[in-house]
């Protein structure tokens, strides 16, 4: 009987997982048109074998599920363990035309930028970029843009009929705001507003690239190119150079605002689309954000004029301010090489990995703790002081704004504290993998937090001869910190189930 | 004892940037990015991306395979450049002398060497790369296994239509 019931389990779990790989493949279709249409023969034939490959495996897994088994209701572990099997399988797939294109040194090199791509990361160890086709960059930043939003959201919009218990896949891919009464609509609004922002975002920067000297076509896909990674706070950008590549404040602002409204839940757009301007200011999200990042960039501030790296304003702004939204964020754009990071003070990188691990909004593209969590531990703080100077028979409650006031419940706190507690642990246990694959401390903390909180941000440590165990370590740090632990530990626990069952 | 200061400052402002002889690698400015600050270096490599011009300068990313440095040239300079490297294209091959910043005040800190002087060492060419039949033999052996998959699920009453 209970043989029986993990087979049924495993079944439902790779149908999900075979109806999202093959929704990924279809999406390569993107970059195999612009690969055809810039005479990238080679490169649209890698794409199309990996479309292939994923629509094979996808069918593979098909043959084995009964059309009942199809039927059954998704349960929680269902859910998690399916997204964490598509992301996996997706990684693998995702990897094919990379490994192919001849510009990553192993097939473990290219599953790491499929990784970091998917989990907006922005990683890389891509060789030899600046020569990278237009197919590759093409699928760099839609593995971005589509990892941002979510592949189960995605999946949800246009590829799935009706699943009962949709709402536990979408969960598994960290998102647990319902906009909407119904799944399916609430992933559709997400993509909505996405899309629009695409459109507005790509016309802006392919503008300011004509201005600053680009030819509208180049503008036009480097506008495309880096208003995914930076609504997706990802990171990736077309040129080896990053964001530094333009040398324009025009660029770089359009990067703050758009790196700053990805970094803002979906929930929250959705209010603001719908005219209620208010949330802006009233949400607990925001405002947390907002004094995270004005304290944090006083704290970098304050390391870069110790050391007088920066004097100017212009170069402050430029360059400690951008850094510090972009660490904030969980964006991982850069306008400094790696090595620059070393010339600033230790203050400086403290406040920066700090950024790094708080991150965005919840239910938004961006990682590490999230605004909500770190305003919901506050709140529970002043809940605790109030309570101490209280008399012991008074009720003490406390209460956030967070689209509606919500009160402060013990599973709000309870569900803040084991995330937050989580990120923490694998940070300090990445850091101590870094340091001994013979990293310096400092730096393999800073690494650590990027790739725990998927960042992006890098002090040299991820190149493609950094040693292939901490490859793997920042794999499964970028996959586990992007669905926030659960699904993978979900995962996790169901091998060891299905282990001990046998 | 003030004129002497003087005489020292300006005799000071007067000195050209300290020269460095030789071409310099990429990784050598970056990693000692402070011994080089503000000196005259030669530097060499690849033109890549884009020529983004400025007014009556441009920007010019030069990669010495190890890193891309931007430099910051006259347009009369530029517009010697032929090919950009990118995907199938090897850009010109050129040598900059110019002063090398760390953090340059001119444009927002950024890491970048002013030119003084450019030539292109070697004219770039465009790669051609032919269409590969093994590639070609994979997608077609791939296309044949999986639409016979597609038939034997939808035949079992097992596949997915989207």
């Amino acid at each position: 009987m209970r043989q029986r019931k993990l087979k049924l389990d495993i079944l439902l779990i790779f149908y999900y997982a075979a109806l999202i790989i093959m929704g990924l493949g279809a999406t390569m279709l993107v970059p195999a048109v612009v690969a055809l249409g810039f005479r990238e023969w080679n490169t649209a034939l890698d794409f199309v074998i990996a479309i292939l490959l994923s629509f094979l495996t996808g069918n593979i897994f098909l043959l084995f599920v009964p059309q009942e088994i199809r039927k059954l209701k998704l349960s929680w572990l269902h859910g998690m363990v399916a997204v964490t099997v598509a992301w996996f399988v997706g990684m693998i797939i995702g990897a094919v035309p990379y490994y192919l294109s001849g510009f990553y040194g192993s097939f473990l090199d290219a599953a790491f930028d499929v990784m970091s791509g998917l989990t907006t990361t922005g990683l890389t160890l891509v060789q030899d970029l600046d020569h990278v086709p237009y197919g590759i960059n093409m699928w760099r930043h839609l593995l971005t843009f589509i990892g941002g939003q979510g592949v189960v959201v995605l999946a949800l919009s246009f590829l799935f009929r009706d699943i009962s218990g949709a709402f536990k896949l979408y969960v598994g891919e960290a998102k647990e705001e319902q906009i909407l009464p119904n799944t399916r609509n609430t992933a559709r609004v997400i993509w909505i507003i996405s899309v629009i922002y695409l459109f507005v975002g790509t016309v802006v920067f392919w503008l300011i690239g004509m201005v600053i000297g680009l030819s509208p076509l180049r503008a036009f896909f480097h506008g495309l190119w880096v208003f995914m990674a930076a609504w997706s706070t990802g990171g990736f950008a077309p040129q080896s150079q990053n964001i530094m590549y333009y040398h324009s404040v025009l660029y770089e602002l359009a990067c703050f605002f758009f790196i700053t409204v990805g970094s803002f839940n979906f929930a929250l757009h959705y209010n603001v689309f719908r005219g209620n301007y208010r949330e802006v200011w009233r949400n607990m999200e925001i405002i947390t954000f907002f004094t995270t990042f004005s304290l944090l960039f006083l704290v970098v501030a304050c390391g870069l004029a110790k050391l007088g790296v920066y004097t100017g304003f212009s170069e402050v702004f430029r360059k400690g301010f951008f850094h510090v939204l972009s660490a904030h964020t969980g964006t991982g754009f850069m306008t400094i090489y790696s090595s620059q990071f070393h010339g600033w003070s230790e203050l400086a990188i403290s406040g920066l990995l700090v950024a790094m691990l708080l991150g965005g909004s919840a239910c938004s593209t961006a990682g590490g703790f999230k605004a909500l969590r770190v305003g919901i531990i506050w709140h529970t703080l002043l809940r605790e002081v109030k309570r101490l100077i209280s008399p012991e028979s008074a009720i003490i409650a406390e209460k956030f704004h967070h689209i509606r006031d919500v009160l402060l419940e013990e599973r709000h706190v309870r569900g803040a504290m084991l995330t937050v507690l989580l990120y923490i642990v694998t940070f300090v246990i990445t850091a101590i993998i870094g340091t001994a694959c013979g990293f310096p401390l400092y730096d393999a903390a800073f690494e650590a937090a990027s790739a725990t909180a998927n960042v992006g941000l890098s002090i040299g440590v991820t190149t493609p001869a950094m040693p292939a165990v901490l490859k793997v370590v920042y794999i499964f740090v970028m996959w586990a910190g992007r669905l926030e632990f659960m699904a993978v530990l979900a995962g996790v626990a169901f091998i060891f189930e299905a282990v001990r069952r046998r | 004892m003030r004129r002497i200061t003087l005489l020292v400052l300006v005799m000071l402002l007067l000195v050209p940037h300290q020269v460095i002889a030789a071409p310099v690698s990429s990784s050598e400015l970056l990693e000692n990015s402070d011994y080089y600050d503000q000196k005259m270096v030669e530097f060499e490599g690849e033109v890549v991306g884009d020529v983004m011009v400025r007014g009556k300068n441009a920007w010019v990313p030069v990669s010495d395979g190890e890193n891309t440095l931007s430099v910051w040239m006259p347009v009369a300079f530029a517009k010697k450049i032929k090919y950009i490297g990118r995907y199938q294209v090897r850009g010109d091959k050129v040598w900059v002398k110019g002063i090398f910043y760390k953090s340059c005040p001119e444009h927002g800190g950024s890491l970048d060497i002013h030119a003084q002087s450019f030539r292109v060492l070697e004219p770039g060419y465009e790669v051609t790369i032919p269409l590969d039949m093994s590639r070609l033999f994979t997608v077609v052996i791939l296309g044949i296994l999986t639409a016979a998959l597609i038939l034997v699920n939808h035949y079992l009453g097992r596949g997915y239509y989207f």
